[in-house]
This record gives C-alpha cells, structure tokens and sequence, in this order.
C-alpha cells in the first residue's frame, strides 16, 4: 500500500485516518470517515482504486469542489477521471456514458443521480466504490443540508449496493447517525472511522471591541507574523479592509470573493500558496481547494453563523502542525444581521403550500431560497407535505441554534476550545496553548509583541518583453526564426 | 475626485447628457435608440462599463458635478461648465487611454481576455514540454472549448508555441509601451503566476478604479490588432472562432436572423421562419449595423427610398422621422435610420455621400 502511496501520490507515509479508510474500502466494507480539514480526505478514495478493479464514483455536492479534485488527480499524472454534471453539453455526456469503462474515477453531482438514464448506465459497471463527498449534507442537521442528497440510498441500492464511502470533515453525532442510517452503512460490513475535529495548534481567542474592531485587527495583524486569512460576511467590507491593511501594514494583501472574476482567482490562490500574498480578506467563498499547510492565522471580522462553518474556516490554519491563531473579533449588534437574513428566509405557510402543492408548474433553477428548493424537491419525490414542514421547522430551529451557540463561544467565560468541542461531543486534550481563557498570557504576549517589519515581496517582472522571455523558453536555438523565414 | 468621476465627467466634453440615458449606456442596455446615441454621441467607451449601477448612484454623481459647477442644466441635458471644462481637458491632456470607436468587441472583450490568458498559459507550458500545471481558468466549458481550438490547429500545442509567442511580441509591440506592460502583467504560465489588479495598479501607481476602464480599452485595442493584421494567423483563428462563439458581439436572436438575411430571405420570409414580427428583424438589422462597423447594410434600404432620405436630410439635416414619413409614406424608421447612420460615419471619415 505504501507503494502505491508513493508511487501514485508522492508521498512517503499516511497521515492519521488515512490508512485504515483505504483499508476499509479495500476490504469492502462501508465506512464514514471523520477526518480534520486539510488532513487529505481524498487520497481515502483515490488510492484504493488503484488496488480494486472497476470504477470509483465520487458525488460531490459543489461544483468547484468537483473540479478542484479533478484537477488535482490530474495534476498527478491520472487522466482517466470524468464528470456528469449540469455544465457539461450532451455531447461530452454521450461520450463519458459510453466510455464509462476506460475511467477509474467518476466525479457526479447528487441530481445526476437522479437521471434514469444514467443509472441505467452506470448498472452496467463495476463500481468498486461509491464515494459520498461532505455526507453532512445528507442530514438535515447538517450545516449544508442538500434535498438531493436525501435519495442516495435508494440509488446506491439499485448500483448493486458498492460499498460505500461517506466523508466528512464537520459532524455531530446526530449528523453521523444520520448519514450511517440514510445510506444504510449498517447494511455490511461498517467502519466508522472518526478522528477529533480538535486542531490543538491553533489557539482560539475572541477580541471583544468597542466601535474599534479596524484597530484591534490592525493590532494584530502587525504583531502576528506569517500569511493568513481573515473572513468577512460581505464582499464590500472585504474589498475594503483589504486596501486599508495593505496600506496600515504595508504587506501584500488581497481582497477574494464571487465578484472576483475566475482568472483572477486562481491568481491570488497561487500567488498565496506561493507566498507572494500575505493576507487573504475572503468571504467563505476562499479555502475549498486550497491546499496550504502554513497558514498561520485565520480572524472572523464578522460572526459567523455556525460552530461548523467557523471550525471548517478556521481548520485551514496551521496544517503543518506548528502553532497558530483562531481569532474571533465580535462587538456587541454583530449578530443583528443574521437575525436579519433568519427572518427574511422565514417560510410562511401560503408560500409554503404555494411551492408544495404547485410544483409541476415551477422551475427549481428559478428558485433562489434554498428552503423553495427543498419544498420543491420535497414535493417531487413524494415526500408527504406534513413531513416536509417538518423538515422546514427544525431548518429554522438549526439555524437559531447555530447562532444562538456561536453567541455562547463568544460570552463563554471558560474555556474556548472545550465550549466549541462541546458542541461536536469532544473533550479537548491540550493544554499547554489552549485559548485565551487557559493562557491569558499567550493574549497579553501579542499584545506587547514588537511591531513587525516584513518588506513587502518585490517583484520586477512586469516589462513586457522581460515577460514574455519568462513565460517561453527560448526558441532562437531551437526553432526556426520566423521573421526570416520566405525572406532571401 | 476619482478617476473614474474625471473619466465620465471627460464625456461631457462635447456632447449635452442626460442620466436617464447614461445609465441605459452604463448598464449595455442594446435598444437601437441607445445604440443609435452611443454611435452619435461617441460614447462607446461608456457602454456596458458599469452593468450594476443604479440610476440614483448616477443621478448623485450629477448632482455632485452640478453643485460642484463642472456642469449645469439645459434644455436637452447636462452640460460642461468652464470650470468642468478646465477638469476634463486637463484630464484629458494627461490621459491617453485608447478610445474605443465601436461595439463589436464589446460583449465579449473581457472573455477574450479570459480565453486568451489560458491559451498564452497553455503554450507558455508548452514551450517547456510541461504538463502538471495548475490551469489559470477552471470553468469548464472554456477548458472544452480551447482544447477543441487546439485540436482544430495544424501542429501540436508543442509545434504552435513559438508562433504564439511570436505572435504576442508582435501584438504587445503595436500597443504602447504602458498598455504592454500592463497586459503583460497579467499572464500566468511556466514558473510565472500573473498579478492580480491591485498589484498592477500598485505597480503602475494608478488609481485602483482605473483598472476596468483601461482594461477595458486596451484589450478592445488588442482585439483591433489581432482582426485587422495578416502577420497573425493564430491569434486571427482564434479570434474568428470566439466570434462565432460569442455571435460576432450580437445577441442570439439576431445572429440568427441575420444568418437568414444574409442567405437572400426576404425580411417577411424571416419573420415568418422565426415566427417573431417583422419590426423585431428590421430591429436586429440596426443592431447589427449600430455594433458592428463592417456589417454592410446598404443593400437591405431600397434604393428610391434611399435616394430620397438623402435629398431630404441634406436640405433639412435634423428633420425627425415622423415629418419624414410624411413627404415619403413608403419609408421605413430602420431605413430612415441606417441612412443616418451611414451619413454619420461617412461625414467622420471625410466621404460625401
């Protein structure tokens, strides 16, 4: 297994969990593996293919994640990787549904599924293993409920029943109860392969400010050395704070969110990863993909709305194992705005039953609110209309809940990490460099650090013919001079 | 005040504005009547720049210039003060940005850009027989879409690379040296990860809200380059191929009639083919002939009908179609106005009709 470990995917040694999920599968047992973010999910999937004959399948439920692994396999040496999904033209779908034998791995989004067609298709394969990407979106306690997940189940059943493979990095107890029993991973052989959410490097501290969050962040910023990424609920206060910090703290700093157009975006991950930039002000919409083990730091300027979402966002610091920051800064009202967003996606009844009981006449693409959407698909797939406002009430009562905890996290007088591992039912085991409740010092220590003075990288490489001489190599020697050619 | 306030303030130069017709022309909104006052008033630059703004943001931004006294109310507008008009030569004088002088690139320049920056990335990679890189576009379809352009060239990836980077020298060498520069600091390819905005204005010490406006016309002067050169075959096919993608700059709808138009259907026949009403084809004519500068529309206006706008205008230049219609019943608003606009284009290139 080392072999292939090395041979395939560069590397030397597995990292923790990652062993016993390719072993499972190699066996053929049904696993839920709970790994961190950033501990190397997919190599779980990818490397038992290389043991099992047949195809491995993968539903993802983000399309820029899909491409990210893709791209990534890839990126190794591996092209016989394909998708199914809403962006591909019926063209390139003929082609991977007639070529589905020559792949070894196959990328869907969850409504493929739903195709008969498709699962025609896919019948006459042999799939050696199916793999459900971020399986909290299975649950309707999960943080990303998807409606489409729901029928999952059913349609690995009629696959044979492969044996199955749900990963997840965020999940309650509840959660993974749920996904065990919706994809009936009791139903052979199971594994449950769960690994603490808890990251003991990174230190968790809430910076309580009084109208001067710009400053304190500003504070910190200048006394906390390394790259890092600070999250902010809206695009604008992003572009914002960016142009700010880049000029308070003289470093390299970069504004990224949906606005940002695709090129540009792969710039700045590049360019981070690379360490040409030093600060990311992102909206959530920066991480999934990005692959860097020594971010030091990850601030909040703005609450966020789940314990889930906050340990996902935060969980992409410190990846190589040395110490970091988690710092949340709140002031008193930050919360209004999710209250805001919470009543404006309240559902009321006559929308309600407007959505359910009139469905065949509605378009879910035309949908907006993810709760029409999941009436819709409740409603389609004959789910019963008392179960589906069920379904819509412990949405609104998980949501309130989210906030109410990330609320607690912040006014929790005692530890942090324990108050956060609660919610997951996890005990901490650091100690030495917990949070801002068991080391103050390490809080004061920022405090009375020297200002740093990093020069901002330089780069000269912006002459256009300087340029282009980078980018091709020289072809004097190797090519035939084309200004010359045809001239005697 | 921002540059781009100067910018926007540099069109009152010569012409009277109203916000009300500003914003259609920020937002791209395609009308013949916007079109038509996009071509006259010369404001192709301003065209579809701003797609999000409000018409409150625009109508504060004259109200701003009004109490500032750069501009003041008349009859059909705002016009230039002489303080504003000190503002606006002063910028104008300072600023040699390229003027953008048609519309044709001007739906899809910035996927032109898009395109282009993969492909140069591609060959980059290429010269150094490299193929585990990160590509700097991830969407999909233009990933589909370049692999099928790069399957359709004679010659491997490989083999072209030298051509494409002769051709870039060639194309970065007929822009001036700024604009060069600042299109060469976007590109990604072996060893090198392109800059992002922020650090191009930075380097270049402009403002930040500069970027889309000189983007904007310096890749629509790239594009110029690349359709009217013969030393660039790549760069041509490539760009003959994205305007099939992209319609040649026009919407869907009158693409399609405009493949019939062009194939000798009548307008009623192609009316009757796309099941739509006729004045919506004589519509997609204008559009055509307002967006693109080479589209040949002479032979759709009759010529009797034509010889007689002609006599008309030239006695009586600002007479409206109504009066128009009146002395000739048989003429059409799509013939009065192609009349007009060919008379316009020519008066600017010094040919008498």
């Amino acid at each position: 297994m080392r072999n292939i470990l090395k041979k395939y995917f560069g590397f030397e040694k597995f990292r923790p969990g990652q062993e016993e999920a390719v072993t499972a599968a190699v066996e053929r047992k049904n696993s839920l593996v709970m790994l961190p973010t950033g501990t190397g999910k997919s190599l779980c999937y990818q490397l038992p293919s290389y043991f099992l004959e047949g195809l491995t399948i993968v539903i993802s439920p983000l399309l820029s994640l899909m491409y990210d692994q893709i791209e990534s396999i890839k990126m190794r040496g591996e092209h016989h990787v394909a998708t199914l999904n809403s962006l591909i033209s019926n063209e390139e779908r003929r082609y991977v549904l007639q070529h589905l034998h020559t792949f070894r791995y196959l990328f869907l989004s969850p409504e493929m599924l739903v195709q008969p067609h498709i699962i025609n298709q896919l019948k006459q394969q042999k799939i050696n293993l199916f793999v459900v990407d971020e399986a909290h979106c299975i649950s309707q306690w999960g943080v990303d409920f998807r409606p489409e997940y729901l029928l999952l189940g059913d349609r690995i059943k009629e696959l044979k029943s492969p044996p199955i493979m749900a990963l997840t990095a965020t999940a309650t107890k509840r959660v993974r109860e749920e996904i065990i029993e919706q994809l009936h991973l009791r139903s052979r052989s199971f594994k449950e392969i769960i690994y603490p959410i808890d990251r003991p490097e990174i230190f968790y501290h809430v910076e309580k400010c009084a109208q001067d969050k710009q400053q304190r962040l500003i504070h910190y910023l200048q006394r906390i050395e390394g790259q890092g990424i600070i999250y902010f609920r809206n695009k604008e206060t992003c572009d914002f704070l960016a142009l700010i910090l880049e000029k308070a703290l003289g470093k390299s700093v970069a504004s990224y969110h949906g606005d940002i157009d695709g090129v540009e975006r792969i710039k700045i991950q590049q360019q981070f990863l690379h360490g040409d930039i030093d600060i990311i002000c992102s909206t959530s919409a920066f991480g999934m993909g990005v692959d860097k083990e020594n971010i030091r730091f990850v601030f909040h300027y703005h609450l966020p709305e789940s314990p889930e979402m906050y340990l996902q966002e935060i969980g992409r610091a410190c990846r190589d194992h040395l110490p970091g920051y988690a710092i949340l800064f709140y002031e008193s009202g930050d919360e209004s705005v999710h209250h805001y967003f919470q009543n404006q996606a309240k559902m009321d009844e006559t929308t309600f039953l407007n959505i359910y009981q009139n469905f065949q006449h509605l378009n879910m693409r035309d949908m907006k609110q993810p709760l029409e959407r999941l009436i819709y698909f409740h409603a389609k797939n004959n789910f019963s209309m008392a179960h589906t406002w069920e379904v819509i009430q412990n949405h609104r009562i998980k949501k309130e809940n989210q906030l109410q905890f990330m609320l607690n996290y912040v006014q929790e007088q005692g530890c942090k990490r324990q108050c956060l591992l609660n919610y997951f039912d996890e005990n901490k085991k650091v100690s030495d460099r917990c949070c801002s409740h068991c080391q103050p010092e390490i809080v004061q220590g920022i405090a009375n650090a020297p200002l740093q003075k990093i020069p901002k990288s330089v780069r000269n490489d912006y002459q256009w013919e300087k340029v282009l001489d980078k980018l091709f190599k020289n072809i004097s020697n190797t090519y035939p001079n084309y200004d010359t050619i045809g001239k005697n | 005040m921002s540059y781009s306030e100067k910018y926007i303030l540099s069109f009152f130069n010569e012409n009277v504005l109203k916000s009300n017709q500003l914003i259609h022309i920020f937002q791209g909104k395609r009308t013949p009547s916007i079109l038509y006052r996009v071509e006259i008033q010369q404001l192709h630059p301003l065209f579809n720049l701003y797609p999000l703004v409000k018409k409150d943001a625009l109508d504060g931004l004259f109200l701003k210039f009004e109490r500032k006294n750069w501009i003041e109310q008349h009859e059909k507008g705002y016009r230039l003060m002489s303080e504003g008009t000190q503002i606006t030569h002063a910028f104008c004088n300072q600023e040699k940005i390229y003027h953008v002088s048609h519309l044709r690139w001007n739906s899809y320049w910035h996927h032109f850009f898009e395109y282009w920056q993969f492909l140069t990335q591609i060959f980059s990679e290429a010269s150094f027989a490299n193929i585990r890189y990160r590509p700097v576009v991830t969407n999909h379809f233009i990933q589909e879409w370049v692999k099928r352009w790069l399957h359709l060239q004679q010659g491997t990836v490989h083999e072209n690379s030298p051509q494409w980077q002769e051709e870039l020298r060639h194309i970065l060498s007929h822009l001036e040296e700024t604009e060069a520069n600042f299109i060469s600091m976007h590109l990604s390819g072996h060893e090198r990860i392109g800059w992002i905005r922020t650090q191009i204005m930075h380097e270049l010490n402009e403002p930040l809200d500069k970027y889309a406006i000189y983007l904007n016309a310096t890749v629509q002067k790239m594009m110029n380059i690349i359709n009217y050169s013969t030393a660039l075959p790549l760069h041509k096919n490539f760009l003959d191929n994205l305007k099939l993608l992209y319609y040649n700059g026009l919407s869907k709808s009158t693409w399609e009639s405009l493949k019939y138009l062009q194939h000798n259907q009548s307008f009623f026949e192609v009316a009757k083919i796309r099941r739509i009403k006729v004045g919506t084809i004589y519509e997609h004519l204008l559009e055509a002939a307002l967006i693109d500068p080479e589209f040949e529309f002479d032979c759709y206006i009759r010529p009797e009908v034509k010889y007689k706008i002609i006599q008309i205008l030239q006695e009586r230049p600002l007479l409206g179609f109504k009066s128009l219609k009146m002395e000739v019943p048989e003429v059409l608003f799509m013939e009065y106005r192609l009349v007009q606009l060919e008379q316009l284009r020519n008066k600017r290139k010094g040919i008498n009709s």
